[in-house]
């Protein structure tokens, strides 16, 4: 059943359903983050001190009584009276309204003027420099004598206090609408949509502006609580609101010749600036924190259970011949995201040989660079990730090993290259020295020594003049190149095992071909194990000996390279195997597919994993888990009830 | 490539950074050349034995300017060190002789013949001649609106090199008042530096005061040391007159504006004299070795602009004189009962030849119906009243007006707050067109006829009967012919109430005990006579 | 390289040309003037307007603008009407306390700040993270006078350790130039520092993202040198931004901070000139604060370049 014949109106249902599951998830992880939630509470009480001013606080915050001036808070003035007499508790909740209203405006105000100037600035160039111009002129300008002239020129008012710190804020936010403007520019969705004809305009205000909103609505919320600061010290220098308008700022200016016989009259103007400003920063982390696509924060707290480090015995490279040199032996990896708990890896059990060279394969979530990131406990053992089982190198539990321990395998005793070499080399350093990094962390050598063999690994990688290449940067290389590189790294102090994570998926069909003839070709020489992950057939049938297929955090099936090829046991491997294109297959038929999609790792299926999917799937697969067990006369090992009598089937 | 961008890049800002400092000369230059700077700072003979040579003293306010004549108010607690006048007050007020040795009135009273004393020295040591006196109080003269008024046309003449002569158009006996109040500033400076100063003052501040000028840093200190070629009279030093002798090397006049910071800074040592707010006063009442001072501050008043639309018409100022709860007033601006006194005359009583009672009973009326009855007579429809007022010189003025203002409010007049900084503030109240009312504090004058706002240009009173009266008050010689016209004057004034008293105001300070011989005249400390322990 | 920094300083003056022109605008539209400000209270109006004849205050707007630029392109700045010395002169005077108090407030905070975000990145969630969420907010609402109201009362009332106010310049020595800054930059470093810390924490947050980061750790390298050694030097960018903009704003002095501890700086210096209306020096500091800041953002540039090398002039 190919995919195409999923119906509309399926796709809409999903589309639904998937608009909701977002939003359920935004609001889980809105009401986890304490910063939001208690930002957010700060505001409503703000906003309802500010609403209901004339309720909360009765008096007159302009009523001078001298009589009752200087009073300390009691029953009748919970706050304390001024030097004026004037009920405190009034002039702090009016003060609050006023400098509430102030910090909203100016924020508005800013944000909106700013958004409109950084939109044209960053999509039309040659208005960028003009605006930018003026925008830096601003952003010179002291705002305190700016303030300071406008109230002389203007006149004090209120108003003109929020012009001169709207044209104080504007440039800021400029900029920052203005950069990631330059960077929405770059994106190929907006040059399609410049393909497609639309204008300018409508590019502006319906595609970029979306991207910039969250940007802005976290930029706004901390110039709101700025603005406020900012009033308050200008009202300091006697440019702040106009007395006798009570603000925040007007309050601290006032108490601060009674600091010390009364000081509620610092106290309390004090604690509401405190807590305005405090609430708008935390709602502005909050935001950003939410809005932010690293900021995947478990939704539990700390794990409970780390890893018992209990010291053991170590000792490098002393298994017995026969004894393979990687055991992994029902490895469970946990990780703990928004989600919840996710068991990425789930009972994985297989080897690898000394000199082997095995393939890991299965689609994209399966688990296989999980597994391989759990060999070398990559992931973080406080907050993120769970091991059970046994991972045994050199007959050595790794899972059982100290932190300190274990850095001394990591790029040592085994190493690991990732998918992306580009992200996965430090940009700031140059190639040389990420080399050199690797061997002094785990050999006794000097850095003249390990320089010059960092170049002989470089050519030992096949890069052209090396001694050029070691002093140059990451971004000076092209892809293969790289790659060649971080195998450089990866072999500096002769691991006895690689790890290669898609190693080649991110790079050009040709430089792909060099690059596993590179891996092979140390692996034949240094007798290096490869523990080879990959989406790629093909590359499988080339390079590897023995094979792993996962699927969803499982082990469906393993076994020798050929036998898996010519006799896939488990369907979903015959599935894999039918849809390779062949170029001496029947053109006529339709291209074979694996129907359905990967399902996620939190709605496991009951039974058999692969059961929804599976054709040939019964009761009894939709129910119990099958073991992952070799057949009666076979070497390959399968997890499934029916895979003798689907051995007939042809591949 | 990399390495030598690298250095070379770090390399340039480092430079960059120490050209910076080479070329901010935090050392600074020292501006005001005084001419008399030939001797470092406290070169003389070293001060006695356990006695400090070097005081510091704390300014609350910016000096603009160190020209005596001009800008008085605000300079004068260093300029009373460094420059004299033909005479000086003492304690009570009276005028005694200082740079003059005596005077003699005509019998009309219209001539006055200064005799100069002899062998005075100026701080660059010229000897004081009748030349610089007469040009120094013709430039006063022309610099000073008091002055001005009281002069009119006449000028200082030169009879013989140490007498000097002054023939007025009539008599007026407030001359010798003028020329001995620190208020005016009647200061002597030699001739050539009067002559070669422009509008904006003297180039040099030369006088013949204990202390002169070795360097002013504008903004942060005022350096004078002690002059030792000082001339000092015999008579007993009281007031600002008598003996002067300088027991001090050096002072330094710092220039602290915030109020928090001169008390730290009290406490904490550096200075052993600083002005005390109500806040700071119980944290220096019980402090050992150290004294609490209450001196007689400025008083307060309201002025009205008596070209407004409003307060041109005197029902309308009758009204605000009947609203006024002085005590009120005076308590918002002091918080303490203790530092103000109700006072319904224009002097203080201390100042017995020109103090009165006369017309006080329009002083402190608290009568709001009385105001409502008044205003509802003149016809008061709901115009807005501008009170033209500032929130620096300490905010007293601010704090006096917003209480006017709430007893305004009170009976129904729509006022508005026009609040300004200092420079915008002189402007709009010489502007006729720009205000209603304005409560300031105002430094007692010695006489009635200095009074600011009996001054056309101050509020703009135009009135023939009030000028005719104070004529007559300057023309009046003896004793009774003073109170009379005194009190005739007053009198009329609280008709007329071209401004309003509210009252007097003190100040507190503090003082070590361990500096002694400070006395303060008018609020303003005199440093002569100082001694600090160490 | 030399060609940058000239197209840079070349690029500056359409900035200050605009500036000088907002500047002058709005000097001209405030009302007062210094001649009265200088001659104070009881001065009778024609000394007031003399001294308006000679200050030149009477000439129409366009005139006093060309003047005026006309003398700047020259280097001349003009005099001072209340400090009776050249701005240039003033303006130098008042550079060296500013720079000082900026460069050790900035000091200050970056010795608090970068620590305390690198440590709260890497152990988010954690008390360092708490902590420094609750410095950063305690050090953003606080104003600066109370804390330096406090710390006055500490160290130089209770313990005498330090004292009140004032300034002593360097070539007195470096301890006591220490001595009297110490306080206020305390003060406005503290403030500087919450921010930082902030910004500190987040760029490092988002570089612990990186892919080279897990190569890193594959690598076997510790905690500890994959923070300091990887992260915090791919993270300096922003951070150094910051530092560069922050630096900047105190250049143009903190007034407020300088007047309760009277250091006699620029911001001391512009709020004295705007209050007597010294036209000259208003004129002159804004220009000089203006033509500063490009220089910090352009020193900023050039650290950039070394840190990170994909970084190119342009």
């Amino acid at each position: 059943m190919p995919l195409l014949e999923i119906k509309a109106d399926e796709l809409a249902a999903r589309r639904l359903r998937l608009k909701r599951e977002n939003r359920k998830l935004f609001v889980r992880r809105f009401l986890v983050n304490k910063a939001a939630v208690t930002g957010s509470v700060l505001i409503a009480l703000v906003a309802a001190v500010s609403l209901f001013a004339p309720w909360i606080a009765s008096r007159d915050p302009y009523a001078i009584d001298v009589v009752n001036r200087l009073k300390a808070p009691s029953a009748v003035y919970p706050f304390g009276t001024d030097n004026f007499g004037r009920d405190l508790l009034t002039r702090v909740v009016y003060g609050t309204r006023m400098s509430a209203e102030v910090g909203f405006a100016v924020a508005l105000g800013s944000s909106a003027i700013g958004l409109v100037i950084g939109l044209y600035a960053g999509y039309f160039k040659w208005l960028d420099q003009i605006l930018m111009r003026v925008m830096d002129g601003l952003f010179a300008f002291p705002a305190v004598l700016l303030a300071i002239a406008m109230m002389a020129a203007l006149g004090p008012s209120v108003g003109n206090l929020i012009l001169c710190l709207i044209i104080v804020f504007v440039p800021s936010i400029a900029r920052i609408v203005r950069s990631s403007v330059l960077t929405a520019k770059e994106t190929t969705y907006i040059e399609a949509m410049h393909t497609l004809g639309a204008s300018h305009n409508r590019i502006i205000w319906k595609h970029i502006l979306p991207g910039s909103l969250s940007t802005l609505i976290v930029q706004g919320s901390f110039i709101f609580a700025e603005a406020i600061i900012v009033e308050a010290a200008l009202s300091f220098l006697g440019a702040g609101i106009p007395a006798p308008t009570p603000s925040l700022g007007n309050l601290l200016s006032d108490g601060k010749l009674y600091i010390y016989n009364s000081s509620w009259m610092t106290l309390f103007p004090g604690l509401a600036l405190v807590l305005v400003v405090l609430a708008m920063n935390l709602f502005g982390d909050g935001i950003r924190d939410l809005l932010d696509p690293h900021a995947r924060r478990s939704l539990t707290k700390r794990l409970v259970q780390p890893l018992k480090q209990r010291p053991a015995p170590f000792q490098a490279g002393s298994a017995a011949a026969d004894e393979p040199l990687l055991q992994i032996r029902e490895l469970k990896t946990q990780l703990h995201t928004e989600r919840g708990r996710v068991p990425a890896v789930d009972g994985v059990s297989f080897e690898v040989g000394k000199g082997e060279v095995v393939g890991i394969v299965g689609e994209s979530g399966c688990g296989k660079s999980a597994t391989a990131q759990s060999v070398l406990r990559l992931f973080d053992e406080k907050r993120l990730a769970e091991y059970e089982g046994e991972i045994r190198y050199n007959g050595i539990d790794l899972l059982k090993l100290t932190p300190k321990q274990m850095r001394s395998v990591r790029g040592n005793e085994i190493s690991m290259i990732f998918q992306d070499p580009l992200s996965s080399l430090n940009p700031v350093h140059t190639i040389g020295e990420q080399i050199v990094e690797t061997l002094r962390l785990h050999r006794p050598i000097g850095k003249k020594e390990a320089w010059t063999k960092a170049v002989e690994l470089l050519r030992l990688t096949g890069i052209p003049a090396p001694e050029r290449r070691a002093r140059e940067y990451p971004h000076q290389l092209s892809g293969g190149m790289r790659q060649r590189v971080m195998i450089a790294i990866a072999l500096a102090c002769e691991p006895q095992l690689l790890i290669a994570d898609e190693p080649t998926t991110a790079l050009d069909v040709t430089i792909q071909a060099q690059i596993l003839e590179l891996i092979l070709d140390l692996n034949r020489r240094m007798g290096m194990s490869v523990m080879l992950i990959t989406h790629d057939l093909g590359v499988v049938a080339e390079a590897c000996s023995r094979v792993v297929v996962m699927y969803l955090g499982q082990v469906v099936e393993s076994g020798d390279v050929r036998t898996l090829f010519e006799k896939p046991l488990h369907p979903y491997t015959i599935g894999l195997m039918q849809s390779i294109p062949r170029l001496d297959g029947d053109r006529s038929q339709e291209l074979a597919a694996v129907p359905g999609s990967v399902p996620s790792l939190d709605q496991l299926p009951q039974g058999c994993r692969f059961a929804p999917r599976c054709t040939y799937a019964d009761d009894k697969c939709r129910t119990v888990m099958p073991e992952l067990a070799a057949l009666p006369g076979g070497d390959t090992l399968v997890r499934c009830w029916h895979a003798g009598k689907l051995s007939g089937m042809e591949a | 490539m990399n390495k030598l961008y690298r250095h070379s890049i770090l390399v340039l800002l480092l430079v960059s950074l120490l050209a910076v400092y080479g070329c901010s000369s935090g050392n600074g230059n020292n501006n005001a050349a005084s001419g008399a700077d030939a001797n470092a700072p406290g070169t003389a003979e070293p001060a006695p034995e356990n006695l400090a040579s070097e005081l510091r003293f704390p300014l609350a306010q910016q000096v603009p300017t160190l020209d005596p004549h001009l800008s008085l108010n605000t300079n004068v607690y260093v300029t009373l060190n460094i420059f004299e006048g033909l005479f000086a007050f003492d304690a009570n007020f009276n005028p005694v002789p200082m740079l003059a040795e005596s005077y003699d009135l005509s019998e009309d009273g219209k001539t006055y013949t200064f005799h100069l004393r002899q062998g005075v020295k100026f701080h660059n040591g010229k000897e004081l001649k009748a030349e610089d006196v007469t040009a120094s109080l013709n430039r006063w003269k022309s610099l000073t609106g008091r002055a001005q008024a009281s002069l009119g046309e006449s000028e200082f003449t030169i009879k013989d090199d140490y007498t000097v002569e002054l023939a007025l158009s009539e008599p007026r006996n407030d001359i010798i008042s003028q020329l001995s109040h620190v208020l005016n500033n009647a200061a002597i400076l030699p001739k050539e530096v009067v002559e070669a100063a422009g509008p904006d003052g003297v180039k040099e501040y030369i006088g013949t005061g204990p202390f002169k000028l070795v360097e002013w840093k504008q903004d942060q200190y005022v350096h004078v040391a002690k002059f030792d070629d000082y001339q000092s009279v015999d008579t007993p030093a009281s007031g600002l007159s008598g003996k002067k002798e300088a027991y001090l090397q050096d002072i330094y006049f710092d220039i602290v504006t915030d109020s928090a910071t001169r008390f730290s800074s009290f406490l904490a040592g550096t200075y052993d004299y600083v002005d005390v707010t109500l806040d700071n006063l119980p944290q220096v009442e019980g402090l050992a070795g150290v004294t609490v001072n209450k001196n007689l501050g400025s008083d307060i008043n309201l002025v009205f602009n008596k070209k407004s639309p409003l307060f041109s018409n005197i029902k309308y100022r009758e009204a605000v004189a009947a609203v006024l709860d002085a005590d009120e007033i005076l308590l918002g601006t002091v918080n303490s009962p203790d530092l103000y006194r109700l006072n319904p005359s224009y002097m203080y009583p201390e100042n017995t030849t020109w103090y009165s009672e006369a017309g006080k009973e329009n002083y402190n009326q608290k009568n709001p119906d009385k105001a409502k009855q008044l205003l509802q007579e003149a016809g008061y429809s709901g115009q807005e009243v501008t009170l033209l007022t500032t929130k620096e010189l300490g905010g007293s003025f601010y704090n006096a007006t917003i209480v006017l203002q709430k007893e305004l409010e009170a009976i129904g007049v729509k006022t508005k707050l026009d609040i300004n900084d200092f420079a915008t503030l002189l402007k709009k109240r010489a502007d006729p067109y720009a205000w209603d009312i304005y409560v300031g504090l105002f430094t007692m004058p010695s006489t009635p006829s200095q009074l600011l706002y009996l001054n056309p240009t101050y509020g703009f009173a135009e009135d023939a009967k009030l000028a005719e009266l104070t004529k007559q008050l300057t023309a009046a010689s003896t004793p009774e012919e003073i109170k009379t016209a005194n009190d005739a004057l007053q009198q009329y004034e609280w008709e007329y109430l071209a401004a309003v008293k509210i009252g007097d105001t003190y100040s507190q300070s503090a003082t070590r005990d361990k500096l002694t011989g400070l006395t303060t005249l008018a609020g303003y400390p005199n440093l002569a006579n100082t001694k600090l322990s160490q | 390289m030399a060609f940058y920094i000239t197209r840079r300083l070349l690029a500056m003056i359409p900035v200050l040309f605009v500036l000088s022109v907002i500047v002058f605008l709005i000097i001209y539209l405030i009302p007062g003037d210094p001649a009265a400000v200088m001659l104070g209270d009881g001065a009778s109006p024609e000394t007031i307007e003399a001294l308006r004849e000679q200050m030149g205050l009477n000439l129409p707007l366009l005139p006093q603008y060309l003047r005026w630029i006309g003398h700047t392109l020259q280097g001349e700045l003009g005099d001072s009407f209340f400090m009776r010395q050249p701005v240039r002169t003033a303006l130098a005077e008042h550079l060296g306390p500013t720079f000082s108090l900026a460069l050790l407030a900035e000091l200050i905070a970056i010795v608090i700040a970068v620590p305390l975000g690198v440590r709260a990145a890497s152990r988010r969630g954690e008390l360092a993270d708490k902590a420094l969420t609750g410095f950063s907010l305690f050090g953003i609402t606080v104003p600066g006078f109370v804390l330096s109201m406090f710390t006055v009362l500490l160290f130089s009332v209770q313990l005498k350790w330090l004292p009140v106010s004032g300034y002593k310049p360097l070539s007195d020595g470096l301890i006591t130039h220490l001595k009297y800054l110490i306080l206020p930059a305390l003060s406005l470093g503290i403030v500087q520092a919450a921010l930082l810390a902030r910004v500190t924490r987040s760029s490092m947050l988002e570089v612990l993202n990186e892919g080279f980061v897990k190569t890193a750790l594959a690598k076997g390298v510790s905690e500890q040198g994959i923070v300091y050694r990887h992260v915090l030097r791919n993270a300096l960018l922003p951070i150094l931004t910051v530092i560069g903009g922050s630096f900047g704003a105190l250049l143009a002095g903190a007034a407020v901070i300088e007047s309760i501890f009277n250091i006699p700086g620029m911001g001391q210096l512009l709020v004295n000139s705007v209050q007597r209306r010294d036209y000259a020096v208003i004129q002159g500091v804004i220009l000089f604060v203006a033509f500063a800041y490009v220089m910090v953002n352009l020193a900023v540039d050039l650290l950039c370049t070394i840190v990170d090398p994909r970084v190119r002039l342009k």
